[in-house]
């Protein structure tokens, strides 16, 4: 089993990346950003929640380990990215990525506000607005900025001198 | 050619050369809705009527056109990637105006508070205009560098001087306040209404700031002999929004001070060790003792005045503004924590102060933000002051002197951002267009040269 997964693993690295490829991973990319997103704005209400009135853990581990599986797709689309030896169009790609976090960030919001208090999911602590203002501050921010990392690059250029041998 | 390449000096184009006098007389026309004193009747002209529209519309207007000229002359755009993400963001403060309440009940034994679309939509256009402003600053108005040493000299020089006439006319119209300086033993704080030109002290402090940055700005570029009597000049300007107790104006310019100190002790540690770590030995001293005055009683309760200052800084209730934020903050729900108020949110403001429908400010840049256009926009201004950071950043191997003047300058710009309702870099102000002009604009048009050359 293992030894197929890495074989195939093998054929793939191997494999020529076709423009296709490219724009295939780039989409998954942010389709994955969004719901990344998604969990995180349905974690960081219920983490307010539950600290001021002991409910709404139930979610937490499913939000916790989505986020996790989600993260993990993240990096390993972006590692697809980055060695699909298409330099311009990954420079393209990591030139939107803020609209593209921003576009994420609206559906999200828009979906918070209508689609999840139908769903009975989180319940709003009146009178906390601050801790709401700061726990869905800091993961959009988050939300953001985590994915953004995996898409940089390291800079190019070796030692000064031609370094050692 | 050679000839040519050796003597003469290209010129540049007209738009170019044009563009500091421009945002000399844009900035002056904009000041002048701020001008309450000699005229008081031109003030509410500019304020209160239907001319206060068609002014704004008419500056507005013109600051559009000339920025799709410099596009034009220059034969270039914007990267694409931020023209959509600011286009977007436009959009989305629009959609706003239509997804958003349009009433809310505080108290159900009385009417509900509501807002026509109209004012709504009045409130957004604003908000659009603030994004593009951000947008010009940042991207389009760093296309018109010249061949000169220090670019958009005239206008530094021109907002580093006006302030000694603002200056100049609050001592000749209320020279009974300054008279009382000498005798002055702390008492009778906010009976000092000093206003030169403007309609308080807040927005009079807010102009001098404007001027402080000029100042330290052209200062850091300038030899020894031009930097000495520009920096004591940006400490007249400290020195006098002391004197009118515009408590904000003064605390984000000490930041700028304490700043500019410590980036250009740790930048001279190379060429002038011993200098360096003796100012930076006192830096770190001046700070131990300040917090033992801050710390132990037999220090602050010695004297009045640090007593006073220790109450401040320990548990500070910034005239008000704590409460006016918990207020706000308590009143915010589900829907108006994602979306933020729009136009409700500074009359809920108003509403839980004063208990009648009337606007009242926020007093924190990033609060009004969130307010109009709730978490998304909030976090786009923090974007936004980040990718100006960023761009003041990649100054810093380019021109080292600039690079720690334009660094201390916009952290004084969040620290007045914290306190007041000023949105630096997102300016449709014209008093905060000073400030946000330089941290954001002159950063991107230095960091443009330098790609050129390359």
């Amino acid at each position: 089993m293992f030894s197929v997964l890495v074989s195939s693993l093998r054929r793939f690295r191997m494999a020529k990346k076709t423009k296709r490829h490219f724009f295939l991973w780039a989409c998954l990319f942010v389709l994955f950003l969004f719901l990344w997103c998604a969990d995180l704005l349905v974690l960081a209400p219920s983490l307010v929640e539950f600290r001021f009135t002991g409910e709404g853990l139930m979610i937490f581990a499913p939000a916790i380990s989505l986020a996790v599986g989600l993260l993990c797709s993240l990096l390993l689309f972006s590692l697809c990215l980055k060695r699909a030896d298409r330099e311009k169009a990954f420079e393209r790609f990591r030139g939107f990525y803020w609209l593209f976090a921003f576009m994420s960030l609206v559906i999200t919001v828009f979906l918070s506000v209508y689609v999840l208090p139908q769903m009975n999911w989180v319940h709003f602590v009146e009178g906390k607005g601050f801790d709401y203002v700061f726990a869905y501050l800091i993961a959009a921010v988050l939300g953001g900025i985590i994915p953004f990392l995996f898409l940089l690059m390291p800079k190019k250029g070796g030692q000064r001198d031609g370094g050692t041998i | 050619m050679v000839a040519q390449s050796k003597g003469k000096k290209p010129h540049d184009k007209f738009i170019n050369v044009l563009t500091p006098y421009f945002l000399i007389v844009y900035s002056v026309v904009s000041l002048l809705s701020w001008f309450r004193y000699p005229s008081e009747e031109f003030y509410n002209l500019l304020n209160f009527s239907d001319t206060a529209l068609r002014f704004r519309i008419i500056i507005g207007a013109v600051f559009v056109v000339y920025m799709l000229l410099i596009c034009l002359v220059n034969r270039k755009l914007p990267p694409w990637r931020y023209s959509w993400l600011f286009f977007f963001i436009c959009v989305y403060l629009g959609i706003l105006v239509f997804v958003q309440n349009k009433s809310y009940i505080y108290d159900p034994t009385k009417d509900p508070i509501t807002i026509g679309t109209r004012a709504s939509a009045k409130f957004y256009l604003q908000w659009a205009y603030s994004v593009f402003m951000a947008y010009c600053l940042l991207f389009v108005l760093p296309m018109t560098k010249t061949r000169h040493k220090i670019q958009f000299l005239p206008f530094l020089i021109f907002w580093a001087l006006i302030g000694l006439v603002f200056i100049g006319y609050s001592v000749a119209t209320q020279f009974d306040i300054y008279k009382n300086l000498s005798t002055w033993r702390g008492e009778n704080k906010w009976l000092y209404i000093v206003h030169s030109f403007f309609n308080d002290k807040n927005s009079f402090g807010a102009a001098l700031f404007g001027c402080f940055v000029a100042a330290v700005v052209l200062a850091e570029q300038c030899k020894m002999r031009g930097r000495i009597p520009l920096l004591l000049l940006a400490f007249v300007y400290f020195a006098e929004c002391v004197f009118i107790r515009c408590s904000t104006a003064y605390v984000s310019e000490i930041a700028v001070i304490v700043t500019l100190y410590i980036f250009r002790c740790i930048q001279s540690i190379k060429k002038h060790p011993g200098v360096a770590w003796t100012f930076l030995s006192i830096g770190f001293l001046a700070f131990v003792f300040f917090a033992l005055i801050l710390t132990v009683p037999s220090f602050y309760e010695s004297d009045k005045l640090l007593g006073k200052l220790r109450d401040v800084i320990v548990s500070p209730d910034y005239s008000g503004r704590v409460e006016i934020w918990a207020n706000f903050l308590e009143a915010l729900d589900a829907k108006s924590v994602l979306l933020g108020w729009g136009p409700l949110g500074k009359t809920i403001n108003g509403y839980l102060i004063e208990h009648t429908i009337v606007e009242r400010p926020l007093e924190d840049a990033f609060l009004d933000v969130f307010c109009a256009g709730g978490l998304v926009f909030l976090v786009f201004y923090i974007w936004v002051l980040a990718h100006t950071g960023k761009t003041i950043w990649g100054n810093r191997a380019i021109n080292r002197p600039l690079f720690a003047g334009l660094l201390a300058c916009f952290i004084g710009c969040i620290v007045y951002g914290i306190t007041e309702i000023n949105h630096f870099v997102f300016s449709s102000s014209s008093m905060t267009f000073v400030a946000s002009f330089i941290v954001a604009a002159i950063p991107a048009t230095v960091n443009r040269i330098d790609k050129a050359k390359v």
